[in-house]
């Protein structure tokens, strides 16, 4: 009687593990086949040679082969899930970094439109009679018109901002820009000029100074 | 007006003051204080003293020159604070300034409260005395 044994080894593994195992299966069954059917003839010539038992030794060592084969192809695997772990790992490092980069090419590149922008529209002014006011350091406002509460406030932001030697101030309001620059000072009192409008201010206050001088006799 | 509305008052201006007031009184014509603040209490009840019958008298002193109304008297001391009086209806508000103060916030505090002293009905025997003359 002739045997086939079929050997199967069933490993969870991903696709490609899988199907070398499958091919493995295939080849171990046809030398089986081969073997039993070799062995079969010689029983015919000499029945004395225990057939079963041969077959059952060949099936223990490919077996084994099988078995040893199986155990390098996991730590092939293995190995490889780390090596991908690592990869993994890395791109992502890769992708934080880019997108690091990238926010601050944003930034870099807005605050560079924004200054281009400024260069285009920014307008200067140098005659007082485009500034709105012109007030003091004690909120007093001396040349011109506008919103007195905003003034005496702003010169009480302004008093806390003393000491950090700006010359300009821009705030946003109600979709314009009110723009404040120092003018210098005049009878120990700091002058501060105000423009509200649409579009970037510069003051000259040099000429701004000279013009008021004449106004107010300074 | 009550007691407790010009108290209310004097806490609005000076918590909008950002300390550029020392001293807040309220007094009537005749100087007597309404309401306070600032410690000690003797120097306000000096202010109202002192800054009713300055306004008053200034007013008249006006009246000669101008016929209008005194909005506000600002007395500027060598220390470089204020004292600022306007009127409120028949009393007067009196601020004392810290030194170097924001005054245009101040002025704005105390015009935001300031109503213009009304005209004194004139006695009948002065209305004759006018026909008089004329």
């Amino acid at each position: 009687m002739i045997e086939v044994v079929i050997i199967r080894i069933t490993i969870s593994s991903n696709f490609d593990l899988n199907l070398v195992l499958l091919i493995l299966d295939l080849i171990a069954t046809l030398i089986l086949v081969v073997v039993v059917t070799k062995a079969s003839r010689r029983r015919e010539v000499n029945p004395t040679v225990n057939v079963v038992d041969q077959v059952k030794l060949l099936e223990s060592r490919i077996v084994n082969n099988i078995d040893m084969f199986r155990k390098t192809i996991e730590r092939v695997k293995d190995s490889n899930l780390n090596i991908l772990s690592a990869i993994e790992i890395r791109l992502k490092e890769l992708d934080r970094t880019t997108l690091s980069l990238s926010e601050k090419l944003d930034k870099k590149l807005s605050k560079i439109e924004s200054a281009l922008t400024n260069t285009v529209n920014v307008k200067i002014v140098n005659r007082l009679e485009d500034i709105d006011c012109v007030f003091r350091d004690d909120g007093l406002i001396v040349y011109g018109s506008y919103d007195k509460k905003f003034v005496v406030y702003i010169t009480q932001a302004l008093r806390v901002l003393e000491g950090a030697n700006f010359e300009m101030l821009e705030i946003s309001k109600d979709g314009s820009t009110v723009s404040i620059g120092v003018l210098g000072r005049v009878g120990g009192k700091t002058l501060y000029c105000l423009k509200e409008s649409l579009y970037p201010v510069r003051f000259d206050s040099e000429k701004i100074l000279k013009e008021l001088g004449g106004i107010i006799g300074q | 007006m009550a007691s407790k509305d010009y108290e209310e008052i004097i806490k609005r201006i000076v918590s909008k003051s950002f300390g550029q007031i020392e001293r807040c009184v309220i007094a009537s014509e005749d100087g007597l204080p309404l309401a306070t603040y600032g410690n000690p209490d003797e120097i306000n009840e000096i202010i109202a003293a002192i800054s009713a019958p300055l306004f008053a008298a200034t007013q008249d002193v006006i009246k000669n020159l101008e016929k209008t109304k005194v909005i506000k008297i600002d007395v500027e001391l060598t220390n470089t604070k204020h004292l600022v009086i306007a009127p409120m209806h028949n009393n007067i508000i009196a601020v004392l300034s810290s030194q170097n103060p924001n005054l245009g916030l101040i002025y704005y505090l105390v015009e935001e409260v300031a109503e213009p002293r009304p005209e004194k009905e004139k006695s009948t025997s002065e209305e004759k005395k006018e026909e008089g003359e004329m």
